[in-house]
């Protein structure tokens, strides 16, 4: 805690701009530097990509559908029984107890920190992830985060989580990429809204409320970053078509369609009761 | 009384006001000051500096005249001490330089092999922002940059386990640049700054904002007045968040903290014990303050667009020019701001606008300070005078390692760690110094501990330095065995080291004393073991470890 001195001093100081009707009232220079106000505004660099070229990296960056946590978590199992030499890893289930340094397996497989799996009714469950698993070949499973599915059979709707980093490059799907994660989607048989995104080395994705419904294909927004760190979004607007205003920075850079409809649906569909 | 202060008056043209007073750096209370003499002043400013002791041919030229003090410090700003020495400096402010962080050495398979390089990983990464700040200072270019630059600092080892572009087969220090996609944002960008102030997954990166705006205005958020109300549910997570987005009272401070925390998402991180997670940059958080926090990343009200211009706005608040002021003063002042500094900090800010914002006009005028200069008070100072002005500082652990190891070569080591730079297995606290975690401020006065550790390093610096008695270049070279105390050669050697160590010129009465000791140790012990026990002596002599 400062002494109240130093407090009154700080608060004479910031208390400035307060009085600001005085600053040019008087003689020559305010003792105190005037917050003028003004945004600092960087200028992003023009856009790299055209609305036909943002439009392409968003459909392929969808192709894959979107992620499913149960897939991570099959992946990780299969990898715990490819190398279990019935001493490392000190598992039960999904569950790793390691040290930072790891297990080293006979089998050339290398387990190392925690992960936390507990499931409840249905296929309801959990994985907290804060481990790696090399093997022989030197690739890596990378269990960082949270994975998350969960149901509710009163109201046939269910709510998924995946945050972290989860993958392994000779997975299929999208484990293959190896992701960063930050992406929470919930509905019903009839919508899904997602909020969230994930990056990878050829594409980062964010949705923004985006929302797709039996009666609406798309709403809300879908946006892309390139590689100099900007961000492309696509505004679906009202009409619930797949094409919609393609912005840079704020600015328009035209029209671009990117259905999310079908990935949507798998995912209704799998997740409905 | 303070609302009284603080009230605008009414706005009415003011008849022959009084202007405010012009930003000096001297004040009338400077005259109580009594400044070091020319020598231990350079001493001083020597080990503020470089971290080393000045040469005994600089001593020499500042004792004939005292004039060309200032010159000998303009050359220590481009001394290849200087880098080093801010980041000691600077981690008294950072506080990064702690001796654990979530992430564990040996979760990197690379690292993990050997202990030793626990220390070496710890430091390496708690270093990383302070690096970056000091080679900004060294190389004498804007301040600003310290939240703009594309570039961080590495070593080998972060170029082994981060994703950085660090060259292959160069070693040391090195400024490179991050490969996974962060903007360009100085420290507000780098891993060790973000570890050090990491956030937990529900924290969503508050504290870290806090920690910045603290650092980079000194504006601390926990020094504001807090009230609840009895209506604030806090009894759960969802209730707190209601509780920051709607309630008045909660709202004073996240109102800008939320806003701010906002712009920090491609550091938030979903496990903040897993390494891969923290040490990458996660683009595809960066607009996710909108959805966990319900704010759009914002500085004080001003709207950003991400982390990059969240730089660019620190850069040109007037209060980060007022606080680089404030800080650089505080570290070398040894003592923290008071109201009657408000002149002086303003002349110094001012300073630091009208020299393109860079630090080293700002260092040489802050070493111009009478405060910075006092070495005693006038007989007319008070006692309040007595307890703000800090007129004799304290070698703490790391400065007398650096000093030490400089003079004789002796560096104090043990499983890889520095003894005297760690608390895991050595004496930093107890030495006077900051760890960044429990100690935050250095020591201003000697204690128990701090004598011991004095003690101990001084025994180890000493016998080190008897290996080498009479060697070209060493410390003890103008040493010959056979040299006995009443002689010319040994009582002209024990003088040389006292101008050397202590910047003062021995009396007779100290040289008899220091010959009493030697004849006494080696009567008993040997000559080796009486230049040990002279040089151990001179170490812990309160004008080596004072300055």
């Amino acid at each position: 805690m400062w002494p109240v001195t130093r407090r009154l001093w700080v608060l004479l100081a910031l208390g400035g701009p307060a009085c600001t009707h005085r600053a040019d009232s008087q003689p020559g220079k305010s003792p105190v530097e005037e917050d003028t106000g003004q945004r600092t505004v960087v200028e992003p660099p023009p856009p790299s990509w055209t609305a036909e070229q943002v439009e392409t990296a968003m459909i392929q960056a969808l192709s894959g559908g979107l992620p499913r946590p149960q897939e991570a978590v099959d992946a990780f199992g299969r990898i715990l029984i490819a190398g279990d030499d019935g001493r490392c890893p000190n598992s039960g289930g999904y569950t790793i107890t390691e040290s930072f340094s790891g297990c080293h397996s006979e089998k050339g497989y290398t387990y190392a920190g925690l992960t936390i799996y507990t499931d409840s009714m249905g296929d309801d469950f959990s994985l907290l992830g804060d481990c790696y698993v090399i093997d022989p070949e030197g690739d890596i499973f990378q269990a960082a985060g949270e994975l998350e599915r969960a149901t509710d059979p009163a109201n046939h709707s269910f709510a998924i989580k995946l945050t972290g980093t989860w993958g392994y490059a000779k997975e299929q799907g999208w484990l293959s990429s190896v992701p960063s994660l930050a992406l929470w989607l919930e509905g019903d048989a009839e919508r899904l809204v997602a909020n969230g995104g994930w990056s990878t080395a050829e594409a980062v994705l964010y949705f923004e409320a985006l929302e797709s419904s039996s009666t609406c294909a798309q709403s809300g927004h879908l946006k892309l970053q390139d590689p100099q760190g900007a961000w492309y979004s696509l505004d679906y607007g009202e009409d619930c078509d797949a094409c919609g205003e393609l912005s840079y920075a704020g600015q328009p850079l035209g029209t671009a369609c990117v259905s999310v409809e079908a990935a949507a649906a798998r995912y209704r569909e799998e997740f409905s009761l | 009384m303070i609302l009284l202060l603080l009230a605008c008056p009414p706005e009415q043209t003011p008849p022959a006001q009084t202007p405010p007073p012009t930003p000096s750096l001297t004040t009338a209370a400077d005259d109580l000051l009594v400044p070091l003499p020319a020598p231990r002043l350079l001493r001083r400013m020597s080990l503020d500096l470089r971290g080393i002791l000045p040469s005994t041919a600089e001593l020499d030229q500042v004792e004939a005249d005292p004039a060309a003090l200032a010159g000998i410090r303009d050359q220590y700003l481009d001394d290849p001490h200087l880098e080093e020495r801010l980041v000691r400096l600077l981690a008294e402010r950072w506080h990064s330089r702690v001796d654990e962080f979530l992430i564990h050495y040996d979760e990197y398979q690379a690292l993990g092999g050997s202990s030793r390089n626990e220390y070496a990983f710890e430091r390496a990464v708690g270093e990383e922002p302070l690096r970056l700040m000091a080679r900004i200072v060294a190389e004498d270019r804007p301040w600003t940059e310290v939240v703009t630059s594309p570039t961080t600092m590495a070593n080998e080892l972060l170029g082994q386990i981060w994703p950085l572009d660090y060259p292959d087969g160069a070693t040391g220090w090195q400024e490179v640049s991050y490969t996974d996609g962060r903007p360009p944002a100085g420290v507000l960008a780098t891993n060790g700054l973000w570890w050090r102030y990491y956030s937990t997954v529900s924290n969503y990166n508050r504290g870290r904002a806090a920690a910045l705006t603290q650092l980079l205005l000194c504006e601390d958020y926990l020094s504001r007045p807090v009230s609840f109300n009895n209506q604030v549910a806090l009894v759960d997570a969802d209730g707190i968040e209601e509780a920051l987005r709607s309630n008045p009272y909660c709202m004073g401070c996240h109102s800008s903290l939320d806003a701010t925390s906002s712009a920090l998402f491609g550091f938030w991180v979903a496990n903040e014990y897993n390494a891969s997670e923290m040490h990458s940059y996660h683009p595809e958080r960066e607009p996710l303050g909108s959805y966990l926090l319900g704010e759009d990343p914002a500085w004080f009200g001003k709207p950003l667009s991400g982390l990059t211009e969240l730089g660019a706005e620190i850069a040109v608040d007037p209060r980060f020019s007022r606080c680089a002021a404030e800080s650089w003063a505080e570290l070398l002042w040894r003592r923290e701001l008071e109201p009657g500094d408000f002149n002086r900090v303003e002349g110094l800010r001012r300073l630091y606008m009208d020299s393109g914002r860079r630090i080293k006009p700002l260092l040489r005028a802050i070493t111009d300070t009478p405060v910075y200069q006092a070495g005693s008070l006038d007989a007319q100072a008070d006692a309040d005078t007595l307890v703000v002005e800090n007129t004799m500082r304290l070698i703490d652990a790391t400065m007398l390692a650096s000093t030490l190891e400089n003079l004789t070569g002796f560096r104090w080591t043990w499983q890889g760690f520095e003894v005297l730079d760690n608390d895991t297995y050595g004496f930093r606290i107890l030495g006077g110094g900051v760890d960044g975690s429990q100690v935050t401020r250095p020591q201003r006065t000697p204690s128990l501990t701090w004598n011991l550790t004095v003690q101990r390093a001084a025994e180890g610096a000493a016998s080190v330095a008897s290996n080498s008695i009479g060697l070209s270049g060493a410390f003890l070279e103008g040493a010959h065995v056979g040299d006995r105390p009443g002689g010319a050669a040994f009582d002209a050697e024990v003088a040389s080291l006292h101008w050397r160590l202590y910047a003062e010129r021995a009396d007779e009465g100290w040289i008899s004393a220091i010959g009493a000791l030697f004849t006494e140790v080696a009567g008993r012990e040997g000559e080796q073991q009486a230049w040990i026990a002279v040089v151990s002596a001179m170490l812990r002599d309160p004008l080596f470890v004072s300055y």
